[in-house]
């Protein structure tokens, strides 16, 4: 007990750090991403990925109004060609955003791929949003003929981390993290439909 | 000596282990019967009516819609918006009660009639909505909030408004936006799953927190 508590600051860094998963990869089939970036227009332009997979919000779901929205899928189109991307390597997804629900996502998206011929991908996002993205892939994705990465969207976001106990808006967001892992294992255990 | 006691131990092992496991079954066939509770228990209500302001987190977009409904129904004529200046919503750093206004103000709600306040959490928001309410002499204020967060908005709002003439009405409006699975199941979505349990680790870290507290 002693030493849990002498060492609590460690212990809580490493609860922090747990969550951020960043996979080295060569080269893949696909990226997927909820928009472009110059990293992700890189990788495309160097040959590290043939396509690029963007999952767009649906303009349906609930959302505020005035506040800047991921692109439509003509937008996302029109930029992907500002950046290189060939139509026809870009691969418009549409997910609703409003409740949150990896498993449909990865099951709607594991099509996707199987349709589109794609065998591997490479998955940007948040980077204390990996660890879940990588936890729902070992389950709902991965499996024979689809290799996956997970890489985190930010580059220098160890930093995050630090003391992020003594900030009340860092506590929700990794706690529903490791809450929406838990929801998995609760439901297993209960023999849910909901997984 | 040593092989009675081991057999001893092998049996009180396997029991515990029986044990366990008509518990597990005993969970698993009556779940659907209990668990609920753990969300019903979370949601408080109180006849709606007309009031002074509508006070509302930012938190969420569908607790800010119904807030607005309630406006445009005619419930009160004034606003509150609470949110946490820190977490910017977009690369300009604008967060979401700059967007929240907008849009209130788009809704058809007079700029002069809606306030906005800085609050990192629930206890910041009944300490927020208490200065406007107080210094504006209001009498009473419509609480709008996400359906599993009442039980704690109750509690804490009730202790920070204690000894105010203020007269706390607690509304909830996400149900009929599909944002949340309702009580029966509220453990079949992940967000349901994670607000739920979230509210049971905090609500009793608030009650100790506000043991000693005094309103001002």
């Amino acid at each position: 007990m002693a030493l849990v508590f002498s060492s609590r600051e460690f212990l809580l860094y490493r609860i922090g750090t747990f969550l951020a998963v960043d996979q080295p990869f060569e080269k893949a089939d696909a990226v997927v991403a909820s928009k472009i970036t110059e990293k992700i227009a890189e990788l495309y332009r160097d040959g590290r990925c043939g396509k690029i997979v963007l999952s767009v919000q649906d303009d349906n779901v609930n959302w505020w109004k005035f506040l800047p929205k991921s692109d439509s899928m003509e937008d996302a189109r029109g930029k992907a060609e500002k950046w290189g991307i060939r139509r026809d390597d870009l691969i418009v997804f549409n997910r609703t955003s409003g409740i949150q629900d990896d498993i449909s996502y990865f099951n709607s998206l594991k099509k996707l791929l199987r349709e589109n011929g794609i065998h591997s991908a490479v998955f940007y996002s948040p980077y204390y949003k990996t660890r879940r993205k990588r936890f729902y892939l070992d389950r709902y994705l991965d499996g024979p003929g689809i290799e996956s990465y997970v890489v985190s969207a930010e580059e220098n976001y160890l930093q995050a981390f630090e003391r992020w106990w003594e900030n009340t808006a860092l506590d929700n967001l990794f706690l529903d993290e490791y809450l929406t892992m838990a929801f998995y294992y609760f439901n297993k255990i209960l023999w849910s439909p909901a997984v | 000596m040593r092989d009675f006691k081991l057999g001893m131990l092998a049996r009180s092992v396997g029991k515990k282990i029986i044990l366990l496991f008509l518990a597990y079954l005993f969970v698993l066939g009556t779940h659907r019967f209990w668990l609920p509770w753990f969300g019903e228990i979370l949601i408080v209500e109180t006849p709606l009516k007309k009031a002074d302001i509508v006070v509302v987190s930012t938190g969420s977009y569908v607790r800010f819609l119904h807030a607005v409904d309630l406006l445009k129904k005619g419930y009160s004529g004034r606003l509150l918006l609470l949110g946490d200046d820190r977490l910017p919503a977009d690369p300009q750093g604008k967060n979401l009660t700059h967007y929240a206004r907008e849009e209130a103000i788009g809704e058809g709600i007079d700029e002069k009639n809606i306030f906005v306040s800085h609050s990192t959490g629930t206890q910041g928001d009944a300490r927020a909505a208490r200065a406007i309410a107080d210094s504006h002499g209001y009498k009473s204020a419509i609480v709008v909030s996400d359906g599993y967060n009442m039980r704690r908005i109750a509690m804490i709002f009730g202790k920070v408004f204690h000894g105010s003439p203020v007269e706390l009405i607690f509304e909830h409006g996400d149900w009929e936006y599909g944002e949340y699975f309702p009580p029966e199941r509220w453990w079949q979505s992940p967000y349901t799953f994670s607000y739920v349990v979230k509210e049971w680790i905090k609500l009793p870290i608030d009650f100790y927190f506000l043991r000693g507290f005094e309103p001002a």
